[in-house]
């Protein structure tokens, strides 16, 4: 099978995935005793059930389960906010999506009229959350920050895990191979929202790296006044990456290098590398180029799944360095319930995951050449 | 046969130890054997008696920790090997001794061509360039028998079968010709016919390449058709050394003829075959005097307390017994 | 062989030698398990951790409380003692530490008479004493107001009204209560020390009584000039707050919520007074039976912004990198209660709940959600794994595609989702959702497992001897597969007891458990990480050491059932 038709054919077995994702959460978040506008009443006790009922309409939370899935899935007219003619605006607004976007860049007028119509999930639209923006617009504003936390303690737990493990699997059960096992353990076993608070009491509050503080609140200080140059902003941006990208990445690297260890001692038992060393290759060949490139082939198992869960982030480093990350703020929503969010971001998210996956299997074929798609 | 000439290789009382947690693993105890050009010595004993670790400890290959090597001498072309440097030792690994392994499956690294596995060794013991490495490649391909040499060189291994593997194998372990091969268990692993195959492969290009080869091996059948010289080996000590019509017409060690009779032969009638009581014992506490004397059924009191001589029965013809030549 | 008859056969030496080769043959495989096992120090240190503190966890009524509790969980009737430390101060009655502690008693005693004034419908007294402490009284500014405070009587009728309404207390700064029907103002005097007064910060301590709890205000702050009229809008600076409280069950005893108004860019003259109004409207919620009081009280603080609840203190974060010396603000102060001392072995939190306690009763919530969710999540795990790989075909379609599905979506996300399927979290409901939805790690494992076990011989076999499909699956299959599926479970309740606490942390357990996570929330309240480190600190060390146990005994269960991996 070509690879073309391979990732032609998992792209296809996805799909019936996603309906079921979807529907388990949908059905999760229909089933739950206190909707948005309950929450809504605590924070406003003064409303009268009569203006619960119309946000309860307005949001659609008042319509058959089964409609608000489609709604959801499909699309709606904004104006109303059900089906309206929906097939006659559903075929309109597919129709004209070319030219429509050829009008709305101003080349060429084709007269188009307006439509009415909010497409739903399957065109790329998440909705919208029940406080009234669109998720797409929450996520793209706060998908940069979690991205970059996220792939800086990767980065970081790759490049220092890495090296570690080959170096305790090379010289396993000696005294650093011990020490750097045991300090693994101990990363593995920290609950990493603890492990955040102490870093902000001891090298923010306590100062006890040569008495710098180091920023633990956000991505950056508040105190900026919008005057500062281009490398200023960098460095706050930087400063405050600092502590969360170790908390997290600390957990990480502890992973990254019990793994990295346990492949390669793994792979040092192997035939071939008795084989490599009978021929009179160097160590440093036998580990780098025999040893390695099987050893990472978890690793790259473990990397491309975390890629999958990047946007997830991390819901407790975040709200404990209050990251305005995705992590933090899908915490809040799940407060406020507003399910809407939550829907889109799982989806999305699990999007993400179905093609990291795919692309991890693809790199394994191209790492691994036993493996045939 | 007999060998005028210098030995290639000898071997003078080497002990390799591996300390576990359990205790110190006495694998290999106090052996010594010599190996002449052109010469096929065949190593015999069962699994876990310490072939494969005294293979191993001449290439210095022991895996260490836990192992070790603690004593003795490995005397090659009239240098100390335990003596040298690594470097040095790099540099004989592969050019000057090589060796094959049991598996031919796992013995390849799956995920570099065979032309890569096979052109390393080449480019690292030779001057040679890219194109010229390639096609000594190719030779050695077609030398061992691989059809289609010039396509399949750039395979992975896993494309080839097991017989086909092992003839890379050995391909790569000719690719500098050597002087010495350890084969260790070659044939082992393969299907019967092929194992024919493999070992008349070996057996010519030995002939042909006038190699040295230690056959390591618990099939006594292979050995009758390899070897020169057989060395038995029983829980770390060569019990029996001598050449191979000797070892089986008359055997004098009790371990060997207990092995003898325990397989089918088909110039002798037996009604049933002899079976070794007892199980091979653990090296880290050795039954005490010979190692052999729990399932001999000729042990006396000595036997147990006294650690038997090498006796030379007859001009190269050793047993390691008290009762040598008396039984 | 003709000279056998001079040899003698060593029988006996032969019989000692294979005796022993039986002996360790009959020992079986759980005996060759154990051995290799024990071999495991760390693994055996992790057993004996696990042991330790699930021992901790099934005592914990007789261990954390004077033994008066409901065992099992620290529900309703728990909740108070659930505060008290393990050490009375009874037991300690003869001692110099009695003297210590009769002193601290009284101290404690008087301030409650006033505290309890705030808590009209308060605990118990009883309790009261063991667990309020203070210690931050030093910042109190004026010290005539303070030593009223500290020797006020004890008779009611020094702070009730004739007619049994309260008297709201004006003689000292601002301690104060507020009827939710009606609001209030109050008045605090203050005097900075230092050259600005930057902001003002008010702990709000409120006791809600009902089953089901809302509480909402408004707040404001005003900054008058010491003479001018209050009432008036002539106020240098004003800060306002519009904030609610939903407490989830009913009896839920206290709850402290912190205000800060910045006032910040005021020009404050060093020594002149100045007053700040704290006005009050207080929601008219329509839920009976509820009351409400507002508490705050006044004193001078060191301003420290690290922490608070308020979404104002990200407008803090600046405050940070300066020295705190300039930032001298005021703090309004109900109850910072944080006392080490011997009968606090932990010390307390703000509220003055005793950590050893919490720690010891966070023992029993961790390790019910922990066994409860692994064991759900092992039973399902085995079961899905089993007909997956053992039927293959349609059944093992469903069921990966099932896992596939819970496997994209991001698990704590789908746990927080779940968790709000339940009005009130409990315990057993934190463990049912985190059991039902974790299995497919562990089905993943048993079906892999399956997938090679029944293309063996012994398999065939059974089949064709007409052993039946469910028998051949549990009993002569699933033994052979348990060995992953014992490491994946022992590793993956270390994982539960993380989750357990990062959802207790986030305030999505249950609340009237006392969990690790909710613990180290406590230490997260205000300024107690600040003030009070050990409070986020101790529950923090117990969740590692419990994971660390479970983590050492898993690696050497996978040494120990898989030999490969040793050498």
């Amino acid at each position: 099978m070509s690879l073309r038709n391979y990732v032609i054919r998992r792209l296809l077995f996805s799909i019936p995935l996603f309906l079921g994702i979807s529907i388990i959460l949908f059905a999760l978040m229909i089933n739950a005793p206190a909707d948005y506008v309950d929450v809504l009443r605590l924070t406003n006790p003064t409303m009268s059930p009569e203006e619960a009922a119309n946000i309860r309409h307005n949001l659609g939370l008042d319509r058959e389960p089964m409609e608000q899935y489609i709604l959801w899935l499909l699309g709606r007219n904004s104006e109303v906010g059900d089906w309206g003619n929906f097939f006659e605006e559903f075929a309109n607004f597919v129709i004209f999506i070319p030219f429509r976007f050829i009008q709305d860049t101003g080349v060429l007028d084709f007269g188009v009229p307006d439509s009415n119509f909010e497409p739903g999930f399957i065109f790329g639209n998440m909705g919208r959350s029940f406080t009234g923006s669109s998720i797409n617009s929450i996520i793209g504003a706060l998908a940069w920050e979690t991205i970059k936390l996220q792939l800086a303690s990767l980065l970081m737990s790759l490049m220092i895990g890495i090296p570690l493990g080959i170096f305790s699997a090379r010289k396993p059960y000696s005294r650093l191979d011990n020490l750097g096992t045991t300090l693994a353990l101990f990363g593995v076993s920290m609950p990493v929202f603890w492990t955040g608070i102490m870093f902000i009491l001891l090298f923010s509050d306590y100062k006890i790296f040569f008495g710098i503080r180091f920023p633990a609140l956000g991505s950056t200080s508040y105190t900026l006044t919008g005057n500062e140059g281009a490398i200023e902003l960098l460095v706050d941006e930087l400063a405050h990456m600092i502590l969360p990208t170790i908390v997290l990445g600390l957990a990480g690297t502890a992973l990254v290098l019990r793994l990295t260890r346990s492949s390669m001692l793994e792979v040092l038992r192997q035939d071939y590398i008795l084989t490599a060393r009978s021929k009179g290759l160097p160590e440093r060949l036998v580990i780098y180029k025999h040893a390695l490139r099987n050893a990472l082939l978890p690793v790259v198992t473990v990397v491309g799944l975390s890629i999958g869960f990047l946007l997830a982030g991390a819901a407790l480093t975040e709200t404990v360095f209050s990251w305005p990350g995705l992590g933090r703020e899908a915490v809040a929503r799940i407060n406020l319930r507003d399910y809407n969010f939550m829907m889109g971001v799982n989806m999305l998210i699990a999007i993400m995951v179905i093609v990291s996956n795919l692309v991890t299997d693809i790199t394994y074929a191209f790492l691994d050449p036993r493996i045939r798609y | 046969m007999t060998f005028a000439e210098e030995p290639l290789l000898e071997l003078e009382h080497l002990k390799t130890q591996f300390f576990t947690e359990d205790g110190v693993v006495k694998a290999v105890d106090d052996v010594s054997f010599k190996l002449h050009r052109g010469e096929v010595l065949g190593l015999v004993g069962e699994s876990g008696c310490g072939k494969t670790i005294t293979s191993l400890s001449i290439l210095k290959l022991v895996p260490t920790p836990p192992g070790k090597i603690v004593g003795g001498k490995v005397m090659f072309n009239g240098e100390d090997l335990l003596e040298l440097s690594e470097e040095r030792m790099r540099q004989i690994r592969g050019n000057e001794i090589s060796m094959i392994f049991q598996d031919p499956m796992t013995s390849l690294n799956p995920v570099f061509t065979v032309k890569n596995q096979i052109l390393e060794n080449i480019k690292l013991h030779q001057d040679v360039s890219e194109d010229e490495a390639l096609e000594k490649g190719i030779e050695l391909m077609q030398m061992v028998g691989i059809p289609e040499a010039r396509r399949r060189i750039n395979d992975y291994p896993h494309l080839f079968s097991g017989g086909m593997r092992q003839r890379v194998m050995i391909a790569m372990a000719l690719s500098c010709n050597p002087q010495m091969l350890i084969a260790d268990e070659p044939t082992t692993a393969l299907d019967v016919t092929i194992q024919a195959q493999v070992l008349d492969l070996i057996k010519d290009l030995q002939e042909d390449l006038n190699m040295a080869v230690l056959y390591i091996t618990h099939n006594l059948g292979v050995i009758a058709e390899i070897a020169d010289n057989v060395a038995v080996m029983y829980a770390g000590n060569i019990v029996e050394y001598t050449d191979v019509n000797t070892i089986y017409d008359k055997p004098d060690h009790p371990y060997t003829r207990a092995l003898l009779s325990s397989i089918p032969r088909m110039d002798k009638k037996i009604s049933r075959l002899g079976v070794i009581r007892g199980t091979v014992p653990n090296l880290i506490t050795p039954p005490s005097g010979c190692r052999f004397h729990p399932r001999c059924p000729y042990a006396t009191e000595k036997c147990s307390t006294q650690v038997p001589p090498y006796v030379e029965i007859e001009p190269s013809h050793f047993s390691f017994c008290h009762y040598a030549a008396t039984l | 062989m003709s000279k056998e008859g001079k040899i003698v056969i060593d029988d006996e030496r032969l019989e000692a030698f294979e005796k022993e080769k039986e002996k360790r043959r009959r020992a079986g495989r759980i005996m060759i398990f154990w051995r290799r096992f024990r071999r495991h120090r760390m693994g055996v240190f992790g057993l004996f951790i696990i042991i330790f503190v699930t021992f901790v966890g099934v005592f914990a009524p007789f261990l954390a409380g004077p033994g008066r509790l409901v065992p099992f969980g620290p529900r309703e009737s728990n909740v108070q003692a659930r505060f008290t430390p393990p050490f009375s101060y009874e037991s300690a009655k003869d001692t110099a530490a009695s003297q210590e502690a009769s002193t601290l008693e009284k101290t404690v005693a008087a301030f409650y008479a006033n505290y309890k004034l705030n808590f009209i419908n308060g605990m118990s007294t009883t309790a009261l004493p063991h667990y309020l402490q203070l210690s931050k009284i030093d910042s109190i500014v004026d010290e005539t107001t303070e030593e009223e405070l500290w020797s006020s009587s004890l008779d009611p009728a020094d702070y009730l009204n004739a007619n049994g309404s309260l008297r709201l207390p004006t003689s000292f700064n601002g301690s104060a209560l507020i009827d939710y029907r009606t609001g209030g103002k109050i008045a605090f005097q203050i005097n900075p020390s230092k050259n600005k007064l930057t902001f003002v910060s008010i702990f709000l301590a409120v006791r809600v009584d009902s089953p089901e709890s809302v509480w909402g205000g408004k707040f404001k702050v005003y900054l008058y000039e010491a003479e001018s009229d209050l009432n008036s809008a002539n106020y240098l600076a004003s800060s306002s707050v519009q904030s609610y409280l939903v407490s989830t069950g009913p009896s839920i005893s206290l709850r402290l919520i912190d205000f800060r108004f910045s006032v910040a860019g005021l020009q404050i003259t060093t020594g002149s007074t100045y007053t700040v109004v704290l006005d009050t409207e207080i929601m008219d919620i329509e839920f009976p039976g509820i009351n409400q009081y507002v508490v705050t009280r006044s004193g001078p603080a060191e301003m420290d912004p690290l922490r608070t609840t308020n979404q104002n203190w990200n407008a803090l974060d600046g405050w940070n990198d300066q020295d705190t010396a300039t930032y001298e603000g005021w703090m309004a102060y109900v109850a910072v209660f944080y006392v080490t001392n011997k009968f606090h072995v932990f010390g307390t939190d703000a509220l003055g709940r005793d950590i050893l306690a919490a720690t010891i009763w966070g023992a029993t919530s961790s390790l019910t959600v922990a066994f409860l969710a692994q064991g759900i999540t092992t039973l399902i795990g085995i079961i899905v794994g089993t007909i997956a790989g053992y039927y293959g075909g349609f059944w093992d379609n469903v069921l990966m595609r099932l896992t596939d599905i819970i496997l994209a979506i991001p698990f704590f996300f789908l746990l927080l989702i779940a968790i709000t399927l339940w009005e009130q979290i409990s315990l057993y409901f934190m463990a049912i959702i985190i059991g039902v939805l974790g299995w497919a790690g562990i089905a993943r494992v048993v079906r892999a497992q399956f997938l090679s076990l029944r293309e063996l011989e012994y398999t065939e076999a059974a089949r064709a001897l007409g052993v039946s499909n469910v028998t051949i699956m549990f009993k002569h299959l699933l033994p052979n597969a348990l060995a992953p599926v014992i490491v994946q479970t022992t590793l993956g309740t270390a994982t539960v007891i993380l989750i357990e606490a990062g959802l207790s942390f986030l305030g999505f357990g249950d609340p009237l458990a006392v969990s690790w996570g909710t613990a180290i929330q406590w230490g997260m309240t205000g300024n107690t990480l600040r003030f009070a480190p050990w409070v986020a600190t101790i529950p923090g060390l117990a969740i590692f050491v419990v994971v660390l146990g479970f983590n050492l005994m898993g690696d050497a269960l996978r040494d120990a059932l898989d030999p490969r991996l040793k050498n």
